[in-house]
């Protein structure tokens, strides 16, 4: 019977055990840590360990009395310990049953000393100077499909709706993959376009440099970010597409597509844009847009280009180019970064671009001068149709941690024909120009790093290029000037070859307290050949060539010297830079040579004064030379359309300018409050004008050059933040004002004045949720004043309506109005466009509806004013778009 | 009997003079990339039995001086302990242990205020495995806190549960913690025991003027202000740019709060 009961106790137990599961045994240890004078002890550390004294099951302290409880779930082995500062430490093994144990402890008191300097051995984030590299396991959301998404992520990022990506407020100079640049600047093509879960790490280089040797040496506020890539997903080929055609309108369409495969050796980034829509994918000009900082390390030679004389379709319109260029473009784009071995890497660049464009125009030309009065009317319709090709080849070569060698080969050719029907005062004209270019540029930068914070950089660049233009016309108005021949039509070739050789020797000297010293010592020598001539065709076909021809060499040789200096001290910065320049130019013409060799010296110097946060003042003087170029030199004319001619001739001469400028700003642009204001003034010592002889049957415009002319420029802008209505408030005022003087048809030399004045406001939106708005509007009025005066008075307004209707799904509309004040009737155009945007984030996959130039407005007329006359000229524009198109990843 | 009457009285005396203090110095790396880029800051860690001061300098200079006198503490020299709101140079943060609160001073707006952090809780997760830090022998423990997730090296072989900025609670002193995206880091460099300061640590801020607010009323009061910010700084983009989304996202060391969870909760 008892052990009956026992058992049953037992079962009974059991049972407990298992519904209560631990808690059974939820029993505590406690007692209290005293020293050997009885005293408590408080804030004693006690740690309950396994009984191998390996790890911790749980801890307390002990309180103001020096009394502990701990609590054991299970019954064993276990060792306790004691742990105080200034006390013994005291370790006792405990055999802890299913009851509540007393365990009291006396420490013994000892004398502790720590004095312990850790040295870092391990670091669990690697952080180099200026670099943090990001793990991007731990930054994933799990709805990443483009890097553009992963940088979204990632801390201190800001990647804006066209793809530019900031960090803070800084835009990253380039996005390298494995340390390889493909775009450059360009790097949306990557960040568009890259699969995010390639990505293992993000590095991001601040103050970063393209030459590795003058990082911390060059002033530098440039960021770069590097996507290291997982080592077992970079073999396959990988990419996206997005596609879009018209609605309405038939065979509208705008197609881009990106193919990459990036191994171990080679990387291949192959990219295509075909529309006809009036996109530009940016395509049009070479694969690499140079630097424009002219100061920099290498940059020599960067802004050298032949001139070609004539543009059929030259037209700057004040609306955005999408609106007006009627094309038909294929684009495809190759690149490809071979590794040759630690040390060497290749990388080349292939860029094919065919385009066909139509420009249509119409024109009313008012002339009106003291001497002559005349309008000319004008409808033109130019097709043109153009390829070019290039290809770049860069050659990295590492020599050593202090030498580096860089070999950059490009050479570019295109062709283009461009066809005009031209109706001159009823005259009917066919033109026909055919343009060819090719250049040819080749640069080698040897940089080496003489001392720690001490570089110097050797360059050499060569340049090669050549634009032969052939220009036809089957009827010609301008007979009159050559009253010998019984001109019925005409041709002209004209050819611009030039020849731009330069070395240069740059050293970078980063002073103590991060003073700058910069010396460039270079000498160029830029070589020009023009050969022109008119070609005359008489009633009979018989050809007659004219006294309008070139044959000329044009030698500029150039040995300079600059020296610069940055200093700061306290709230002031001081910059200080002065030049030395050594002409020697040489001209040659049939036979007749002239040379002529100045010495120019000419010094800048700017200043900014931080009087506080809010305040900042600038100032800035400098004195500049420029040589005449070869458009000034040119001996006699050179057709430059059906009616227009141009001469140089203002023989071997500079021209010297002297500029001050005032800058001061109020606020912060983080601040509610922000307004800078600046005040230009420049006055050119002498400078190249105009003697215009002007008939209505032709113009002939010479170079000549005068002394004195002035400029005053100035402009304020305010942002105000209304926090009552959570908008901004920007005010803008600008103001410029210059007088010059020219001659027309022979005259005295007469005074050109021109003044104009814009201002306007726009107020911005920051709503949260579904709405927002953006509008504005800006009045510009503009005043040419000679013997007579013209005047125009122009407004443009716009308003953007945005809306966010949930994450995957926005539209927005936008509204344009220009307004022409001096126009008798059609003074206004409107225009609306509106895109929407629909994401289906599972498959990648996003639609989209785009609607351009809703309103299908036709034309589109601006009014010009110049010196001599008032011109209205109306073009054709793209008609009403909308189109449907679908993106996806493969 | 006549031993304890003496120390009674030796600890009368002298103890409030000579406390018996805890010196440890940290470096405290923030990796999140702003303007700024990485940064390293220093700090010191003062305690005794329940009571620590944490004080993390933004000025180095001033650091490098009161470290200096304590690395010669031989001399009869003592060193100013950072209780007063003394702002702009440090920010110090208080643990008492006792009630288990935390204060901590900062400049807002220029103004010095005190933000209180009471009644923190630390989860602490134990490991088996150890490392050695200098003679150290460390444990790991790793604790999910307020959004991130630590990974911290403790040693048993100092035995106070005190740690850089709020981290407490272990049984003993914290020497490296960093979280898993590796963001933000700290690291004992220098460890000191005992010195001598001339005062008794202050068991709350005190000093100048100064406004006492919970975290809680402070953080609503800066979201209001950083969305009214973000707002100004939107409204201010140029034409054409479009604004699809835009969040305040919170990059700090603390990403949510255990009143945000409830809140969550309730809805």
């Amino acid at each position: 019977m008892k052990i009956l009961l026992l058992k049953s106790q037992k079962f009974y137990c059991l049972i407990v055990l298992l519904l209560l599961g631990n808690f059974m045994y939820a029993q505590t240890i406690k007692g209290q840590v005293s020293d050997t004078l009885k005293n408590p002890i408080v804030y004693v550390n006690v740690i309950l360990r396994d009984s191998l004294n390996k790890q911790i099951i749980n801890y307390t302290t002990t309180d103001e009395q020096g009394r502990y409880e701990i609590t054991v779930k299970e019954a064993g082995e276990y060792v306790i310990s004691f742990n105080a500062l200034s006390y013994q430490p005291k370790s006792e093994k405990i055999i802890f049953e299913n009851y509540n144990l007393t365990w009291n402890v006396t420490l013994q008191e000892q004398a502790t000393e720590l004095n312990e300097v850790i040295i870092q051995t391990e670091k669990a984030i690697v952080v180099k100077k200026d670099t943090v590299i990001l793990t991007v396991g731990a930054f994933l959301k799990g709805n990443e499909t483009t890097v553009e998404d992963l940088l979204k992520n990632l801390p201190g990022f800001n990647v804006a709706a066209d793809g530019t990506v900031k960090i803070g407020n800084q835009e990253i100079e380039k996005v390298m993959v494995d340390g390889d640049d493909f775009f450059k600047k360009r790097y949306q093509l990557l960040t568009k376009n890259l699969n995010a879960d390639l990505v293992e790490k993000v590095e991001i280089y601040q103050k970063y440099s393209n030459n590795r040797l003058l990082k911390d040496i060059e002033e530098s506020h440039k960021v770069a970010v590097n996507l290291k890539l997982k080592k077992d997903r970079k073999i396959d080929w990988f990419g996206n597409a997005s596609l879009a055609y018209g609605l309405t309108t038939a065979n509208r369409y705008q197609v881009r597509a990106n193919a990459m495969r990036f191994g171990e050796v080679g990387k291949h980034y192959f990219l295509t844009n075909l529309n006809n829509i009036g996109e530009s994918s940016g395509g049009e000009s070479s694969i690499y847009i140079s630097a424009s900082d002219l100061n920099e390390v290498g940059a020599i030679g960067n802004r050298e280009m032949a001139r070609s004389l004539i543009c059929l379709d030259a037209y700057e319109l004040s609306l955005k180019k999408s609106r007006f260029n009627l094309n038909n473009q294929e684009l495809l784009s190759l690149n490809s970064i071979f590794k040759i071995n630690e040390k060497i890497k290749i990388i080349t660049n292939g860029l094919f671009n065919w385009d066909e464009k139509a420009f249509v125009q119409q024109s009313i030309q008012n002339y009106s001068t003291s001497s002559v009065s005349f309008t000319n009317r004008e409808s033109n319709q130019v097709n043109k149709t153009m390829f070019s090709g290039s290809g770049a080849i860069d050659f990295d070569y590492d020599i050593s941690q202090k030498e580096l060698l860089e070999i950059d080969a490009t050479y570019k050719r295109g062709d283009e024909n461009s066809n005009s029907q031209l109706e001159f005062n009823s005259v009917p004209i066919h033109q026909f120009l055919s343009d060819h270019n090719e250049r040819f540029t080749y640069k080698t930068i040897y940089t080496n790093k003489l001392a720690a914070k001490k570089v110097l950089a050797l360059s050499g660049v060569y340049i090669y290029e050549k634009k032969p233009q052939n220009y036809t016309l089957d009827t010609v108005v301008f007979g009159d000037l050559f009253p010998d021949v019984d001109v019925t039509s005409a041709s002209q070739f004209s050819n611009n070859q030039m020849y731009f050789t330069g070395f240069e020797a740059h050293l970078l000297d980063r002073k103590k307290k991060d003073d700058l010293l910069e010396l460039k010592i270079g000498f160029t020598n830029r070589i020009d050949f023009l050969k022109s001539h008119l070609d005359l065709i008489d009633f009979y076909g018989d050809e007659v060539t004219s006294d309008f021809k070139n044959d000329l060499k044009y030698t500029v040789g150039k040995l300079y010297a600059n020296a610069k200096y940055k200093i700061k001290f306290g709230n002031y910065a001081l910059n200080a830079k002065l030049d030395f320049n050594q002409l020697f130019n040489n001209f040659e013409s049939y036979g007749n040579e002239e040379s002529q060799s100045p010495l120019f010296v000419s010094p800048s110097l700017s200043l900014s004064y931080e009087i506080n946060e809010n305040n900042k003042l600038s100032l800035s003087y400098n004195n500049n030379f420029t040589n005449a170029s070869l458009l000034q030199v040119f001996d006699d004319y050179v057709l430059t359309n059906n009616k227009d001619f141009l001469r140089g001739g203002a023989g071997l001469n500079q021209v010297n300018s002297s500029g001050l400028t005032l800058g001061y700003s109020l606020g912060r642009w983080t601040k509610s409050f922000f307004a800078t204001a600046r005040v230009s003034y420049l006055k050119s010592h002498d400078f190249f004008s105009t003697n215009t002889i002007i008939d209505p049957d032709y113009t002939l415009t010479n170079i000549i050059r005068i002394n004195d002319s002035e400029t005053l420029i100035g402009d304020v802008n305010i942002d105000r933040y209304l926090k009552f209505m959570t908008s901004n408030l920007k005010l803008k005022f600008s103001f410029f004002k210059s007088d010059f003087k020219n001659s027309v048809n022979n005259s005295e030399l007469r005074l050109v004045q021109n003044t104009s004045y814009e201002y306007g406001f726009e107020l911005r939106s920051a709503f949260d949720g579904l709405f927002n708005y953006n509008l504005g509007t800006k009045w510009n009025s503009s005043v040419v004043k000679t013997t007579s005066k013209f005047s125009n008075t122009n407004n443009t307004s716009f308003l953007d309506l945005n809306f966010n209707f949930n994450q995957n799904f926005n539209a927005e509309i936008q509204s344009e109005r220009y307004y022409f004040g001096n126009f008798n009737t059609d003074k206004s155009y409107y225009f609306l466009d509106f895109e929407t945007k629909y994401k289906i984030k599972k498959r990648n996959v996003t639609f989209t509806l785009t609607g351009k130039n809703l309103l299908n407005v036709k034309t589109f007329r601006e009014r010009f004013i110049s010196d001599i006359g008032t011109f209205s000229t109306s073009y054709r524009l793209m008609p009403r778009i909308l189109l449907l198109g679908i993106d996806f990843s493969f | 009997m006549k031993n304890k009457f003496l120390s009674i009285l030796f600890g009368l005396i002298i103890a409030p003079i000579f406390g018996q203090y805890l010196y440890v110095e940290y470096e405290h790396t923030v990796n999140v990339v702003k303007e700024t880029g990485s940064f390293k800051m220093n700090a010191i860690l003062v305690a005794e039995d329940n009571l620590s001061h944490y004080t993390v300098f933004f000025n180095n200079d001033k650091f490098k001086n009161i470290s200096k006198v304590v690395k010669n503490q031989n001399d009869e020299s003592s060193f100013h302990v950072f209780t007063s709101v003394d702002v702009g140079d440090s920010s110090t943060l208080i643990y008492n242990k006792i009630d288990n609160r935390i204060s901590l001073n900062l400049l807002d707006n220029g103004k010095p205020i005190v933000i209180e952090d009471n009644g923190v809780k630390f989860d602490w997760k134990l490991s088996d495995e150890t490392k050695t830090i200098q003679n150290f022998k460390c444990t790991k423990a790793t604790v999910d806190f307020r959004g991130r997730q630590y990974i911290v090296w403790f040693t048993t072989d100092i035995p106070v549960s005190f740690g850089p900025w709020k981290f407490h609670d272990l049984p003993g002193l914290i020497l490296q913690v960093h979280d898993v995206d590796n963001l933000f880091e700290w690291s004992a460099t220098k460890i000191q025991y005992p010195i001598q300061i001339d005062k008794t640590l202050d068991a709350v801020h005190s000093g100048a003027n100064f406004k006492v607010m919970s975290l809680r009323d402070y953080l609503k009061r800066q979201s209001e202000k950083r969305t009214e910010d973000e707002k100004m700084r939107l409204s201010k983009l140029p034409k054409g740019t479009r604004i699809v989304e835009s969040k305040n996202e919170n990059k700090g060391i603390e990403l949510v709060y255990e009143w945000e969870l409830d809140e969550d909760k309730k809805n």
